[in-house]
C-alpha cells in the first residue's frame, strides 16, 4: 500500500518539514506532565499545522495519566480528612462505588471537577448534608472566612473550629 | 469604517459542525496559546468553544490581507477580533482560503493590550491581589 504524500493542508505544497518537541503542561491543581508536539511547518506559506493531530493524541494520554493521579491524592486527602468515600457518595447522592470507580481511573471531566471544587472547598460536603440548605451554606461560609490567616501582617483571625471541615483541612488540601 | 472579509456568525456555525460546514485547523502556536490562556487544550476544543457561542462581545479589530500568502492572485484576508471570556480580554484571528476550502484559527490567546472598557476589572485585579 502506498502512503499518500502528506501536503499543507493550507496552501497545498508538498514543500513540508516536520517537527517534534518536547513540550509540558501544568494540570490544574496537579502536576506537570510531559507530551510530544509534533506539527508541520509549510515553506511555502510558513503556517505550522499539526496535520495528524499527533501532538492532541500525545496530549491527551499525558493528560489522563495526570488526572488519574490528581483524583487518587484528592480522594485519599478527603480521606484523611475523615470524608469517607459511602458519605461523599451518600450526600452528593452518587451511586455506591461510585469513587472506587473515580480511584480506579473511570472518571469523567465532570468527576473531576466536582473534586477539585471540593478539594477547595472541603465544607460543601457538609453543605450538601444540609441537602444544600441556603442558611446553613451562608453561616458555614462565613466560618470558614472568620479563620482566614493573613501572614503578610502577621494577622490571624480564628475562631473555635466551627466545622468539622474547615480552613485548616482546606489548608491540608492539594495545593 | 472597518468591514470585516467574513461573516463571524458564517464562522460561528461552521466552528459548530466543522465535519459538515467545513474545515477548520488551528495554527500550531495558536493551539498552544489557546492551551495556555485559556486551558483550551486540544484543538477540537478550540473550535468547538467558537462554535459554541465562546466569544462573547466581539469586536473587530481589523482585516488584512494574508502577509505571507504564496499566491497573491488568490487574495486572502485575515480579520482579527478582540472578544471576552468572562473577565478575561481575548484575541483571534483567522483567514478562508477558498481554493483549499479551509478555514484557519491564525491566533487564539490573551490580548494584552488594555482598553478603557477593561479597567474595572483591572482594578478589581488590584483589590483582590492586595487581599491575598
Amino acid at each position: 500500500m502506498s502512503k499518500q504524500k502528506l501536503t499543507c493542508p493550507v496552501c497545498g505544497s508538498e514543500k513540508i518539514k516536520r517537527h517534534e518537541n518536547e513540550n509540558h503542561a501544568y494540570l490544574t491543581l496537579g502536576e506537570r506532565f510531559n507530551f510530544q508536539e509534533i506539527y508541520y511547518k509549510c515553506e511555502n506559506c510558513e503556517e505550522e499545522i499539526d496535520i495528524l493531530n499527533e501532538t492532541d493524541k500525545s496530549y491527551l494520554l499525558a493528560k489522563k495519566q495526570a488526572e488519574k493521579a490528581l483524583v487518587k491524592k484528592i480522594i485519599a486527602k478527603l480521606s484523611a480528612l475523615g470524608i469517607s468515600m459511602a458519605y461523599f457518595e451518600r450526600v452528593f447522592e452518587l451511586p455506591i462505588r461510585t469513587l472506587t470507580r473515580w480511584k480506579n481511573g473511570d472518571f469523567s471531566a465532570n468527576a473531576l471537577a466536582l473534586l477539585r471544587i471540593i478539594n477547595t472547598y472541603p465544607w460543601m460536603v457538609e453543605v450538601a448534608d444540609e441537602k444544600f440548605e441556603p442558611t446553613f451554606a451562608k453561616e458555614i461560609l462565613l466560618r470558614n472566612i472568620a479563620v482566614i490567616n493573613f501572614p503578610k501582617n502577621n494577622i490571624t483571625i480564628s475562631t473555635n473550629p466551627v466545622s468539622y471541615i474547615g480552613m485548616d483541612a482546606c489548608n491540608a488540601m492539594v495545593t | 469604517m472597518r468591514r470585516p472579509a467574513y461573516n463571524l456568525k458564517e464562522f460561528e456555525t461552521i466552528c459548530a459542525k466543522p465535519k459538515s460546514h467545513g474545515v477548520v485547523l488551528v495554527r500550531q502556536e495558536a493551539a498552544n496559546d489557546a492551551r495556555i490562556d485559556f486551558g483550551l487544550d486540544t484543538r477540537q476544543k478550540v473550535i468547538k468553544f467558537i462554535g459554541s457561542g465562546g466569544l462573547e462581545r466581539p469586536r473587530l479589530i481589523n482585516s488584512i490581507p494574508w502577509e505571507k500568502n504564496p499566491e497573491p492572485s488568490n487574495k486572502i484576508m485575515v480579520d482579527a477580533y478582540e472578544f471576552y471570556s468572562g473577565r478575561i480580554f481575548d484575541y483571534m484571528a483567522f483567514l478562508y482560503n477558498p481554493i483549499k476550502k479551509i478555514w484557519l484559527i491564525k491566533s487564539f490567546k490573551e490580548h494584552w493590550q488594555d482598553p478603557a472598557r477593561n479597567l474595572p476589572f483591572i482594578e478589581l485585579d488590584k483589590i483582590r491581589k492586595t487581599f491575598h
